[in-house]
């Protein structure tokens, strides 16, 4: 006798495994898509700062300065905010004022660049790199 | 039923997949920004290594090369804590580097490290640095002080000049006044005075091992960044035949006495401070180093050494062996009467080298089929029975015994090479030039 369709138990036993299969497949695909982007976030935001590190060793140690450059990418909107550790930040941190060393030499600069992602109206900081920088030059 | 079963699973493996592969990517990127921040720790290191040699010997910085101010730096070993090598933010890991037993050219192994899952991630940064003299002084072929240069004992023949003939050639430059502190580091006192008392705080730190050892491939050096051994040798006897022993990495190595490199080994970046004489023969391959001796470098057979050499008494360069660039050599008046200050190359040994040797009695030599590239630059006589390809500086050159035989070799200055790595502490010296630079993790 030929069969003419699924009983209601069957049809019933099949929505649960459906459902019972489909939490962990959505998990994985919202950790996967978010995964991905996290990586390419991080892949830019590397790209970004070392530009700026390329900026900053471009530079004379002395006209180093605080700066921030904004860059739209394929991920969004970017900022990368350049840090140095000068006299203000001194203060701050009731430092004594930066002076030469006996042999006349001052130390190296500190550098902090962070790349920040736009969030609606706000930013992400998604990487943060910190460095000294010798004020010679180089020949 | 089946079918719902199969296209659950089907989509369930391609979703574990792209995970997979996502997950994989994130890992790459994060090691990748990691990678980064510990690259960028190293090369502080090294921007803290330079400056902190630099406190040291009291070098000037590019800005100060203008001035005119040669007078000698003090002989003192400086408190660097005013350099203040240190991050004010929060640091994003660690970062170390080895001090440079000499300065002239600066060999510095500095590292990075962040941590990541839980280990750490090391960069490694070897670099060397040179000086930028200025280029007038080292113009000539020959610069001399000897008062009777006016007797012509010189001559330019085919390109090259050569002694024992006459006329003086136009390359020759007589200096009525001054001396060769021109052609010789500053800031060698300190790295002398500074190396010496870093051996002699070793030999009474408790590190410190009471006897020789030798080391084989077997038995190779500890695994530690400082080796010390008082009373006694140290010999890293590879085998003569085979395999090329790698040493591993660099270290910094104080013996009490003889220090001794054979065989087929390969050795780089190390540090070597010995009381003894040093002594490279064989096949030994000896790059980046940093020597100090105070009992003298002998370098032998088919070795090939790369670096500088801080020594008291004699540097002996024999055989085939070869000083190859960037290198640089400094000898002094050492005691006894064996250690008269010496830079001597003999056989067919050549050299690419800044080499100065100090002292009244000081001596450079170069033996016929001996080659000498570079600058040799003596405070005594200099004897030439070979080339100088470059510059030779002395207070005279030597003519032997009733000045009947007089040296016969060539001195060639345009066959210098024009990346020739200059030593840092010349006076005048018009800032630094990276001469090589590699990274590893």
């Amino acid at each position: 006798m030929k069969r003419q369709g699924y009983t209601l138990v069957e049809v019933l036993v099949a929505l649960v495994i459906l459902s019972i299969l489909a939490v962990p497949l959505t998990y994985t695909l919202v950790q996967t898509s978010e995964g991905s982007s996290r990586a390419r976030a991080i892949d830019d935001a590397l790209s970004l700062v070392r530009e700026d590190w390329a900026l900053c060793r471009a530079t004379n140690s002395d006209s180093l300065r605080d700066s921030t450059w904004e860059r739209h990418l394929p991920s969004g909107t970017w900022r990368v905010v350049r840090d140095v550790f000068d006299s203000a930040d001194r203060a701050t941190q009731n430092l004594p004022l930066i002076k030469k060393s006996k042999a006349g030499l001052f130390p190296p600069v500190e550098i902090a660049t962070c790349a920040l992602r736009q969030k609606g109206e706000t930013w992400d900081t998604v990487k943060c790199f910190r460095w000294l920088r010798p004020r010679w030059g180089l020949k | 039923m089946p079918f719902v079963l199969f296209g659950m699973a089907v989509a369930i493996g391609i979703a574990s997949i792209a995970w997979s592969r996502a997950w994989t990517r994130r890992t790459t990127s994060a090691h990748a920004e990691i990678a980064w921040q510990a690259q960028l720790l190293a090369e502080s290191g090294t921007a803290c290594a330079v400056q902190e040699a630099l406190a040291r010997n009291g070098s000037k910085t590019a800005k100060d090369s203008t001035s005119k101010d040669t007078t000698k730096a003090k002989v003192e070993v400086r408190d660097t804590a005013d350099t203040a090598c240190v991050f004010h933010g929060p640091a994003p890991g660690a970062m170390s580097w080895d001090e440079p037993a000499g300065t002239q050219l600066l060999s510095i192994r500095a590292t990075g490290s962040v941590m990541e899952g839980g280990k750490p991630l090391v960069a490694i940064l070897h670099s060397i640095w040179g000086g930028n003299p200025p280029a007038d002084a080292f113009a000539p072929a020959i610069s001399l002080w000897d008062k009777k240069v006016n007797d012509p004992r010189i001559a330019k023949r085919n390109g090259t000049v050569q002694v024992n003939y006459t006329p003086a050639p136009a390359g020759t430059e007589s200096h009525k006044a001054g001396s060769i502190e021109q052609f010789v580091p500053t800031s060698l006192a300190n790295d002398t005075t500074f190396a010496a008392k870093r051996m002699a705080a070793a030999f009474r730190s408790e590190e410190a091992h009471l006897g020789g050892e030798s080391f084989t491939p077997n038995r190779p050096p500890p695994d530690r960044d400082s080796l010390i051994y008082t009373i006694g040798d140290v010999i890293f006897d590879a085998p003569w035949a085979g395999d090329t022993w790698n040493v591993g990495k660099p270290r910094i190595l104080f013996v009490e006495g003889r220090v001794e490199f054979r065989g087929k080994l390969k050795l780089k970046g190390w540090t070597v401070y010995a009381k003894g004489p040093i002594v490279i023969q064989d096949d030994a391959e000896v790059s980046g180093i940093d020597l100090y001796s105070a009992g003298g470098v002998q370098i032998s057979d088919r070795s090939r050494v790369s670096g500088q050499i801080l020594s008291a008494g004699q540097i002996v360069v024999s055989g085939e062996a070869r000083l190859v660039s960037p290198s640089f050599t400094a000898c002094w008046p050492g005691k006894g009467r064996d250690s008269l200050p010496l830079f001597s190359l003999a056989n067919r040994a050549q050299a690419d080298v800044y080499a100065v040797v100090l002292g009244g009695a000081a001596e450079v030599r170069i033996a016929q089929g001996a080659i000498l590239r570079g600058v040799g630059v003596s405070g005594g006589i200099l004897r030439n029975d070979g080339q100088v390809e470059g510059l030779a500086v002395a207070g005279r050159l030597d003519c032997g015994q009733g000045e009947s035989n007089c040296s016969n070799g060539s001195f060639n200055r345009s066959r210098m090479p024009v990346d020739f790595a200059y030593p840092l502490g010349l006076p005048d010296n018009k800032g630094f030039r990276l001469l090589s630079w590699e990274t590893g993790e």
